[in-house]
Order: structure tokens, then sequence, then C-alpha cells
């Protein structure tokens, strides 16, 4: 590597304004980028080597197209600087990103961003390529060609921003000469280009726009290269053949070019028809159908604009075409895509204490007053009742004493009627009379009123007054434990975290032990036979050491034992948890997820349970007359039925 | 959900996770009894180093992927990882030094990774295959050096580097490519060497082959030597 050009501090603009150069931010083969301390040169690009004249008329160039626009998504050169005061340039000032900015790869990535970008959703990627076209477009109007458009030099910030840095590459001319962009990648590159030489060739916009579609599908289907795809055909893959042979692998026309889209990844048609389209023009198509930068932002927002939350976890958001959420059914197959409801804390959202106020709003049902019924008189039924069965008892009685003495009398009547007939009259009279009490009314009939209208009237009262306090009384309690179940949930969580962070201590501590090889560290110290030995017995790091376990083994002594030991106590004490990064993120954003859907399910129980209680009280005001009423006339049914019984018992009269 | 994961490969879930086309690299490496003492040590610290050096690249961590594959007796070391993942062993002197088998063993590990790839629809450049040695070989090699010749430059790229002691001549029989004699035993910049031509592939270039350094130069890390 060249020597760094200069050991320097400040650096001039070419108008002799010093720029103070800060910590170090970046280091390339070329070139290092220091903070930079001027209000607007914020970052300073100083080449390892003192640039080549062409590489500083580009740099001219580049600051006369500089604006406010431009910069505020580019490290756009704002002004060459100097190693003097009218001295030679050395590189160039430019505005700083935004803290929190990573690489584009580390975005659609899946693994990276679940750890960089915990709460982005598919809705996120979509801005951010929609965001990402729309800053393309901006350059190609100012005549400007990025050449290497690439997932390095492409940074992307938590809040969706973007910021492209290595601006000297960019393609620009003026009215005399181009001056090229002379690097790519080959994975982004557009067919065209395939195995020539880059620093001879002029590029143009339509070759940006390969990438800038290559890259927009990276984000789309989650780090996935379009021409990377089951490989059914004989020849070894490569993406130089594989791109310039048009082998798109999610094309409708695919399988006729041997290629097949790889397992777990989203199907072309679910990012919608339009996109759908334009992929197989950027990829399938000829260079002139190859779709625009602006082309792009108009179908990118029309999807961001056109998508639901799944139901079922709160990260997975899709296009709204009516089907179920492809990402639970990649999930499905065994691929964690999306954090789990990213880092929803259990506390958001919710306000217990607003819940159970509301709980505590809702008014008891309204108690009964108690009415004083005036005594009931039994009904003249019951009192005849009472006055029948003694005539007909006695008439039977008297008929009966007749037929006896008839027949003593029998001589002195039988002139004038002839006795059989008397007797057969006087006999049918009582026996009609005993049929009357034996058939009539009894008294159980009363006995059986009274007990019906007494479980009528216990009837009507359980379900209303009684009833109504009582079931007002046990939802509440339920409502209240619910409460006090969410009330409980940031406890919960921290004993939980507590848990995860005595264990990440466990995993760090063994982490940070098994950096420190034995090899390293007794190569010199122990023979190579003993080191051997320890390796053999699968002891390669601090991580192994501990006395039980070497004092076994044959060929280590109780010295070597405790002299490893001892380097292990040193090890171990020089270990510091980084709490910051002890807890993998994954873990956390997991247990919160967790939580959070408990909790959202817990506040629905408590919503859907005031309801109801409400309900209660509600009904319970609304019946009110109607329900008094009716208890009324129940008691006074049981009052009647009762003076009934007792008149046709005893003839009473009241 | 069983009957949906079954037909799909075992691995599947990994290239969800980090779908980068990867860069496969074999590294074929001698602990006969001569590699003893300096020789091993340097090696072991070389290999600490190229995982520190892959590691810290953001892009070459999540593509370059390392299998290890040690001889005599032959032995997979490590089967393929990617950088983030990857964990340099610690290498003993072992017996004799079995190359043939060491190298069809490489090839094989090489294939049903490829494959690997094929099935689950992952990209990947032009696997590497590096083998260390300081002896010759004492198996039969003659079948191994077929299939090196028969896919060099196409299937991969292999590199043979000899070290003091080595069999240069069987070398030169084997590899395609002229054997690179390493400069005593600078084993850590020669692993600075490949992790950064591993690195390359990440990286913007000027033309789509990847242009490696000159090992002879100080840009190179200098480790070659001519004899």
């Amino acid at each position: 590597m060249a020597c760094a050009l200069i050991i320097m501090k400040v650096v001039y603009t070419p108008g002799n304004v010093p720029i103070n150069l800060g910590d170090e931010l970046g280091r390339g083969g070329e070139a290092v980028v220091y903070a930079g301390t001027h209000p607007t040169f914020r970052a300073i690009k100083i080449y390892s080597a003192v640039p080549e004249a062409s590489l500083v008329q580009k740099l001219h160039i580049l600051v006369d197209l500089a604006s406010q626009r431009l910069s505020s998504f580019c490290a756009f050169p704002l002004s060459v600087v100097l190693d003097r005061p009218g001295g030679r340039v050395i590189g160039y000032a430019m505005p700083r990103g935004e803290v929190g900015l990573r690489p584009l790869h580390q975005l659609y990535g899946p693994r990276d961003r679940k750890e960089y970008f915990p709460d982005a959703t598919w809705k996120f990627l979509v801005h951010m390529a929609r965001n990402l076209a729309q800053a393309v477009a901006l350059l190609h109007e100012t005549g400007i060609v990025v050449g290497d458009l690439n997932p390095n030099n492409i940074l992307a910030g938590p809040r969706g921003d973007l910021f492209i840095v290595d601006v000297d590459s960019f393609q620009v001319a003026n009215a005399t000469k181009v001056y090229r962009c002379t690097v790519g990648m080959p994975d982004f590159l557009a067919p065209e280009l395939i195995g020539a030489r880059l620093d001879a060739v002029d590029r143009t916009p339509a070759h940006d726009n390969f990438v800038l579609a290559t890259l927009i599908f990276h984000l789309l289907n989650l780090g996935r290269h379009p021409f990377q795809g089951r490989w059914k055909s004989p020849e070894e893959f490569s993406y130089e053949f594989a791109i310039s042979d048009h082998r798109f692998a999610y094309s409708s026309s695919a399988a006729a070019r041997g290629i097949e889209p790889p397992p777990l990844t989203l199907d072309l048609t679910r990012m919608g028809g339009a996109c759908a389209k334009l992929f197989e023009r950027a990829f399938v198509g000829s260079i002139s159908t190859r779709p625009t930068a602006k082309e792009w932002v108009t179908v990118l927002e029309a999807l961001r604009d056109n998508m639901r939350v799944c139901a079922h976890i709160g990260t997975h958001t899709y296009l709204d075409d009516g089907l179920p959420c492809p990402w639970c059914q990649l999930e499905e197959k065994g691929a964690i895509l999306f954090n789990f409801v990213a880092a929803v804390s259990a506390s958001t959202g919710l306000d217990v204490e607003e819940l159970w106020r509301r709980i505590c709003l809702v008014d008891p049902p309204p108690q009964m007053q108690a009415i004083t019924l005036a005594a009931a008189s039994p009904d003249s039924a019951a009192i005849r009742f009472f006055a029948t069965r003694r005539s007909s008892l006695t008439l039977a009685v008297i008929m009966a004493a007749l037929c006896v003495n008839i027949a003593a009398w029998s001589s002195l009547f039988s002139t004038l009627i002839p006795s059989e007939v008397l007797a057969a009259a006087i006999l049918v009279t009582g026996f009609v009379s005993f049929l009357s009490w034996a058939t009539g009314p009894k008294l159980s009939v009363y006995e059986n009123r009274l007990k019906q209208s007494i479980d009528a009237r216990d009837q009507l009262l359980l379900h209303s007054e009684r009833n109504a306090a009582a079931r007002f009384e046990a939802k509440r309690l339920e409502l209240k434990v619910l409460c006090d179940v969410l009330r409980n949930f940031p406890a919960r969580r921290a004993a939980q975290v507590a848990k995860l962070t005595a264990r990440a201590r466990d995993l760090q501590l063994a982490d940070y032990l098994d950096r420190y090889s034995i090899m390293r560290a007794f190569t010199g110290r122990l023979g190579i036979g003993k080191l051997a030995i320890l390796l053999a017995n699968g002891i390669d790091s601090a991580k192994e050491v501990s006395y039980e376990r070497l004092v076994v083994i044959v060929g280590i002594g109780p010295a070597i034992a405790q002299q490893l030991v001892d380097w292990r106590t040193a090890c171990e004490s020089k270990f510091v948890f980084d709490l910051a990064s002890g807890v993998p993120r994954e873990q956390l954003a997991r247990l919160d997820g967790n939580l959070f859907l408990e909790s959202v399910r817990v506040e629905e129980q408590v919503r859907l349970g005031t309801i109801e209680l409400e309900k209660i009280t509600r009904d319970a005001v609304e019946t009110k007359a109607l329900t008094a009423e009716a208890i009324l006339s129940a008691r006074y049914r049981v009052e009647k039925a009762r003076a009934n019984l007792r008149a046709a018992k005893r003839g009473d009269k009241g | 959900m069983a009957h949906v994961i079954d037909v799909l490969p075992f691995d599947s879930s990994e290239f969800a996770d980090n779908p980068e086309p990867r860069c496969p690299c074999v590294l074929v490496l001698d602990v006969s009894r001569s590699m003893a003492g300096k020789p091993i040590d340097e090696l072991n610290a070389g290999l600490l180093a190229f995982q520190d050096e892959l590691a810290a690249d953001t892009l070459a961590r999540k593509r370059a992927e390392i299998a290890i594959v040690t001889f005599g007796p032959v032995k997979v070391e490590r089967n393929f990882q990617t950088a983030e993942d990857f964990r340099a062993p610690v290498l003993t002197p072992q017996n004799d030094t079995p190359m043939g088998a060491a190298i069809d063993t490489a090839l094989d590990l090489l294939e049903g990774r490829k494959a690997h790839y094929k099935q689950a629809g992952i990209g990947y450049y032009r696997p590497w295959i590096f083998l260390i040695t300081d002896g010759g070989p004492t198996d039969s090699w003659q079948k191994a050096a077929q299939r090196v010749q028969a896919g060099e430059g196409r299937n991969f790229s292999f590199f043979a580097v000899a070290v003091e002691g080595a069999n240069v001549e069987i070398l030169r029989q084997i590899s395609k490519r002229p054997p690179s004699m390493l400069k005593g035993t600078k084993f850590r910049e020669l692993f600075q060497w490949l992790s950064s031509s591993l690195k390359a592939v990440s990286r913007s270039q000027t033309t789509d082959s990847v242009k490696l350094l000159n090992p002879g130069t100080p840009e190179g890390f200098g480790w070659t030597e001519i004899k």
C-alpha cells in the first residue's frame, strides 16, 4: 500500500478556508475519510496518492454540480481541499451522512437486518427501494451516471434515509470530455458491460437502470439476486453467464431458460402486477425496454401505499392483494425472515390504569326497593271449599244414620210408601254427599299452589336484583385480576430479561475465554507434546480450562493444571460484561413480542369484560320497573296462596 | 407442516437468512510430523489472523465460505462455514502425508457444497482450493492430480503453496498453476493475501475477473520467493 500522502491536521479550500481534520471515519485502499471540523465540510476525503490531473478535473466538475438537494442524499464533493494555502489538491470536502447509516446489504439481508434494522418491515424495504429510485432519478436529471451502483456504497438509515458515498467514482462530462466511472461489481453490472474493461467504456443511465432494478429486487425479495436461482443447466453457474443470458429466476419464462426461483422466496406475483412487469422488462427485455428510475418511483410508491399488516404478526406487511400473508407462509417452512413483532415493548400503547378507571366508572345495578305488602285475604273459593267439604260430609253421615233407622221404622211407613223406595232415596242422597266430599277439591291443591308461587317468586328474584348484583361483582373481580396481570407485565419482563442477561453474561464470558487460545498463550511455556494432549482432550482455550477437568488427564499433572487455572483466572479478571451487546436483540424482540401478544389478548379480554360489565348494569336499569312489578306480583301471589291454604284448612277469612 | 419442510433441502433457512452469493475456499493443510515446531505455530497464527480479517469485512464475512481439510490422516477439520461463523482450529502435527486422498476429499467437499448452492438457488463465485504442504505425498496422488487438472480454471482455481522441504516437482504435476514458494514461515502474510483476495469479490473492480495482488511484492504481502 502506498504510504499515506501527508500526516496533517489542517487542509485548505481553494479560498483558503482552513478545515481541521478530526477522527478517522473510514479507510479504503485509495483514501482515508476524516471528520471535518467545519459546519459545511463535515467530512474530508484525503487520497493516499496524489490524484491524477483527470481526477482533479472531475472533482472540479462535481463541485460545480453540487447542490443542497444532491448533498442531502450523496456525499457530494462541495470543495476540493489543498495541502496548504495555494497548494496541491489532495482530496475533497463533503457532507456527512446521519448517524446509524449502514451498507444496503445489511438492510436487505435478513440476518443483518434483524440485527441492525430490527423494526424494518417489507413496507420499509419498499419505501427504501422507492427512495433509491428517486435518488438515481435525480442524479440522472443532473446529467450524472452513477456507474458503480452497489450495496457497499449505498448507505441506509433507520428512518428510511439514504446516502450514496464514493461520489468521486460517478461519471460526469463537460463539453470536451467524459470522466468515466472505471469500476463495478460483477453481480451488479448490466449485461452489455459484462466482459468489458470498465475504464474503457462510457456508461449510460440505462446501465444504472439495470443495477437499480437489481438492487430494488434485492430489497423486495429479502436479499435475493434476480439471477440467482435453482440452476438446472449443465453449464457452470456464473453471474456473468446468467445475467447476459437473461436467466431471471422469477420470470414467467424462467423454466424455459433452465432456472427456477429458489425456495423460501417471495413470488413475483406478490409484488404486484406493475412491479412484476417492470422486473420482466428490466431483466428479460432488452436495453430499450429497461424501466427508468422515474418509472420505478411511481410503481414503488403505489406498492408502498397498498399494503396491509398481517393479522398475526405485526412486522409482516404485504401487498393487499386478498391473498394470505406470504411471510407467514414462508416462515412456516422454517425461515425467520422478520423479527417477531419487532421491539414492541409490553408497555407500549397500553395504559392499565386508564382501563381500570373505566371499569370503576361503571355503576353497579340499581337496588330494588323493599315494598311492604298488605296482607292478602283468601279467595271466596277457598272459604267455600272449607264450608262445602264440611256440609258434604255432614249430609252423608245423616243419610247413613237414616238408612239404619229406616229398617226399624219400616212397618210404620210401609203402608204409606213402600219402604224399599224410601231406603233407596236415602241411600242415594247419602252416597252423593259422600262422593262430593271424597272427589271435590282437596287441600293438597292449595298446598301445591303455594309451593308453585314460592318457586316462581324465587326464580324471578334470582334473575333480577340479587343476580344482577352478584354477576356484576363477579365480573368486576375477574377484570381486577386481569388488570393486575397487565400491571405485572413490566415486572415479568424485567425478570425474564434478568434471566436472559445472566445467560448472556455466561455466554459472553465463554465467548471471551474462548478467544484466549492455549496455543497462543502457552507455546514456548509448555512443550508441544503437552499442548497436543490438551487439544486431544478438547481443551484449546481458556473456556475449557477447569482444575477438575485437567487433573484427570493423563500427562497433565496438578502443577500444569494449576498453571492453566491461574491463567484462566487472570483472563477472566479482565472480562467486562458488555450489557449493550449482552442479550441478542433478536431474543429481546422475541420476548417483547410474546409479552406484547399476551398483553394484547389480556387487554382485549379487559375491554370485552368492561363492555359486559356495563351491559349487566344497563340491562338491570332498563328492566328495573318491569322486574319490580313482576316481583311484587309474585310476592303477592305467594301471600295469596298462603292465605288460601290457611282458609281452606280452617275456614279463616283472612 | 412437516410435509412442507420435508421437500426442502435441510439448510434452506440458512440461505434464506443470508442469501449473499458465496465464494467457497477449501484449505488443504499438511499437518504431518515435519510441520512440528515453528511452522505449525505460524500456520495456526495465520489461520487466526485469516478468521479475524475476513470477519471484519461486512460483505465478505457473508460471502466467503471456508472449509479445512488436514492430512494426515485426512480429516475434514471444518466443513463450509461463512466467515462470520468460521472459527479457526488449532492444528497439531500428526503422521504422514496422504496428499492425494486429501485433495480428493477437498474436491468431493466442494462438489457437495456446489450441489447445495444449486439446490437452494444461491449464486457463487469460482471456488478456491489452497494446498499448503512441506512434504511430498505418501499415497497415490496421480488420480487426484487428474481431477485437479480437469477442473482447474473451469470448476475452481487450485493453488499449491510449497513450504520449505516440499516436493515441488510433484506439486508441479498436480497443479496447472506453478506452485508458489512460501518465504520462511510467512503463513500470516500468506493468509493476509488470501483474505484480501477473497474480499475482492465483495468490492468494485475494473474488470470482472478478480485481480490478484502479486504475492512477491509488499502490496501482495510479500510471502513468496523465487527459488
